[in-house]
């Protein structure tokens, strides 16, 4: 079993107050990171630190405020002394616009475009706002690592499931174009997902699903903190399922078994005319 | 005018609305609209590009083969007032072609030579372009669909990008904004089946030759894909010969007009998204 010493390595994580982004923020302070727990509610970060007890901050943000982001970035990097993994885990699910969707099936048609936009807005304006923030920092220090949660690549494009999925479509486009974008940075860019729908407040408690049989969110922590250490260096454009990382494994095993490249590349062959075809991520060694 | 495939379906009674048919794609499948009798409404944020291609389909096909619509798509009201205008002003709708897109010329106008990175944009500009593309997409599509449903026929056809430049570094937000689209169209046909109307996706297969590559661009223009490869596959998703083709996505570079429609579809067309992709099992333990 891989154990990681992220002692000295600062990590933001967003939507820190529940769900995946919680399970993520516990365990990278349980292995030695200094964790910056954002959430939009100051609360729930702080129930979060609380729980941790030692090596949780928590922040209040807005992640869809250009003020915001970029005034949480530097908060951290002043009051935390550095920063070098971004988690873009923040995000609103099918839930916010129909509480039952799971049963009263949401159809396109009926989805209230102000609550379309906000979705949209958390999820991938959100997501874009932190990355750009984070970005000049790590470049920087040649170090760093963005890490963005999506969904199942059939979820994104399944019925009744807009406008989540098409939000986390862009999230994961972007994944692997930010990926291209960093590439002899220093700082890689990859997808975390759990692999499955996950036991957290974004599958509401009276949908039908068995909760023993939906995806811990503890299965994201073994492949997270992984990510957040020096032993993930130069692993870029990958996309990672939490329920398919074994922690008793190596990981040149658990890379073979849990990851895969971002976003579609084996079926991007038809390049685009007269442009270069995606670089990273097609090509992308399986091993590190 | 050029006289285009006289081998076209016809579209006499059909009415279409084109996002964008101010020129470039949209222009090109407005024209090759009217060659086959449907009734157009061109919309464009420009109004005068847009009326311009309206009075070139009316000089060709008679005062009432076109309207022109100015209309800003990211805003619902401003869509839904278009939508009714073309149902009162042409006598019905059968399909939208959600084509209007904000391209990375928007970004930086040297974006073909000089990809910029996603650091290098303001939010603003982000915004811009992702409400345009997404937000407006999603704001047509609502608008037109009960009448569609009501009627039990309709096409809604969204033009996206390849899927490699989805993903390409250097091509974002134009990419993920198209990513997103692409996921949009897929499970909205999911969202329809039984309906009568259908989503489908249709790229012309690569850069084409229209405003969103600028002159100066090092691209070979001559390379590049002519919009009119969209004409043929999209009057055949007009026609009621693709009654019953939903969720697919159809590449216009390789739509074969010497073929029957039937079968140039099937050479041309796969399945929306990344339905191809083998979704990955658990595990073994």
């Amino acid at each position: 079993m891989a154990t990681r010493d992220l002692n000295g390595k600062i990590c933001i994580v967003t939507g820190a107050g529940s769900g995946l982004g919680k399970a993520m923020a516990l365990g990278l302070a349980e292995a030695g990171a200094t964790v910056a727990g954002v959430d939009i509610n100051l609360d729930a970060a702080r129930s979060t630190a609380d729980e941790a007890g030692k090596n949780l901050n928590p922040f209040a943000c807005d992640i869809t405020s250009v003020e915001d982001t970029e005034g949480t970035i530097k908060s951290v990097i002043d009051q935390l002394g550095g920063f070098h993994v971004l988690v873009n885990c923040a995000g609103l699910g099918m839930s916010m616009i129909r509480r039952d969707y799971w049963r009263n099936r949401l159809n396109f048609w009926d989805v209230e475009p102000d609550l379309w936009q906000k979705l949209m807005d958390v999820n991938v304006r959100g997501a874009f706002l932190m990355g750009r923030a984070a970005v000049g920092h790590l470049i920087d220090q040649k170090w760093g690592r963005i890490v963005n949660v999506t969904t199942s690549m059939n979820t994104m494009i399944r019925g009744g499931n807009m406008p989540y999925g098409q939000s986390k479509a862009a999230l994961e486009a972007a994944s692997s174009a930010w990926a291209d974008d960093l590439a002899e940075t220093g700082v890689t860019c990859n997808v975390l997902v759990p692999g499955g729908a996950a036991d957290t407040p974004m599958v509401p408690h009276e949908s039908p699903y068995n909760r023993e049989e939906l995806v811990q969110p503890d299965a994201m922590v073994a492949p997270i903190c992984w990510l957040a250490s020096n032993d993930s260096d130069g692993i870029t454009s990958m996309r990672f399922l939490g329920r398919n990382w074994n922690p008793e494994a190596s990981d040149e095993d658990n890379i073979q078994a849990a990851g895969s490249p971002a976003a579609w590349p084996s079926l991007a062959d038809q390049a685009a005319v007269g442009q270069p075809t995606t670089s990273i991520g097609k090509n992308m060694p399986r091993t590190a | 005018m050029a006289k285009t495939d006289r081998s076209g379906p016809n579209l006499q009674g059909k009415v279409v609305i084109v996002t964008g048919g101010g020129g470039g794609l949209g222009r090109a499948m407005a024209l090759g609209f009217a060659e086959c009798g449907a009734r157009v409404a061109v919309l464009d944020i420009d109004r005068g590009s847009a009326e311009d291609v309206a009075n070139e389909v009316k000089q060709a096909h008679g005062e009432n083969a076109a309207i022109a619509l100015a209309c800003s798509i990211a805003n619902q009201s401003e869509c839904r007032i278009a939508v009714q205008r073309t149902i009162d002003e042409l006598g019905g709708l059968h399909m939208l072609v959600n084509n209007a897109a904000i391209g990375m010329r928007f970004i930086s106008e040297d974006f073909t030579d000089i990809p910029p990175k996603f650091w290098e944009y303001t939010p603003d500009r982000f915004q811009a372009l992702m409400d345009v593309n997404v937000t407006g997409t999603f704001l047509m599509s609502q608008a037109v669909v009960h009448h569609m449903m009501d009627q039990r026929w309709g096409r809604i056809v969204c033009v996206t990008t390849s899927l490699d430049s989805m993903m390409r570094g250097g091509n974002m937000p134009y990419g993920q904004s198209k990513a997103a689209i692409e996921a949009a169209a897929a499970s909205w046909a999911e969202d329809l089946e039984g309906t009568g109307v259908t989503v489908n996706v249709l790229i012309p297969g690569g850069a084409a030759d229209t405003q969103m590559i600028p002159a100066h661009s090092s691209l070979d223009r001559d390379r590049l894909n002519k919009p009119e490869v969209m004409v043929a596959p999209i009057c055949w998703l007009a026609s009621d010969a693709s009654d019953g083709v939903t969720r697919r996505r159809f590449i216009g570079c390789d739509w074969d007009p010497s073929l029957p429609a039937a079968e140039a579809a099937e050479a041309a067309g796969g399945p929306a998204a990344w339905g191809a992709l083998p979704m990955r099992r658990k595990r073994a333990t």
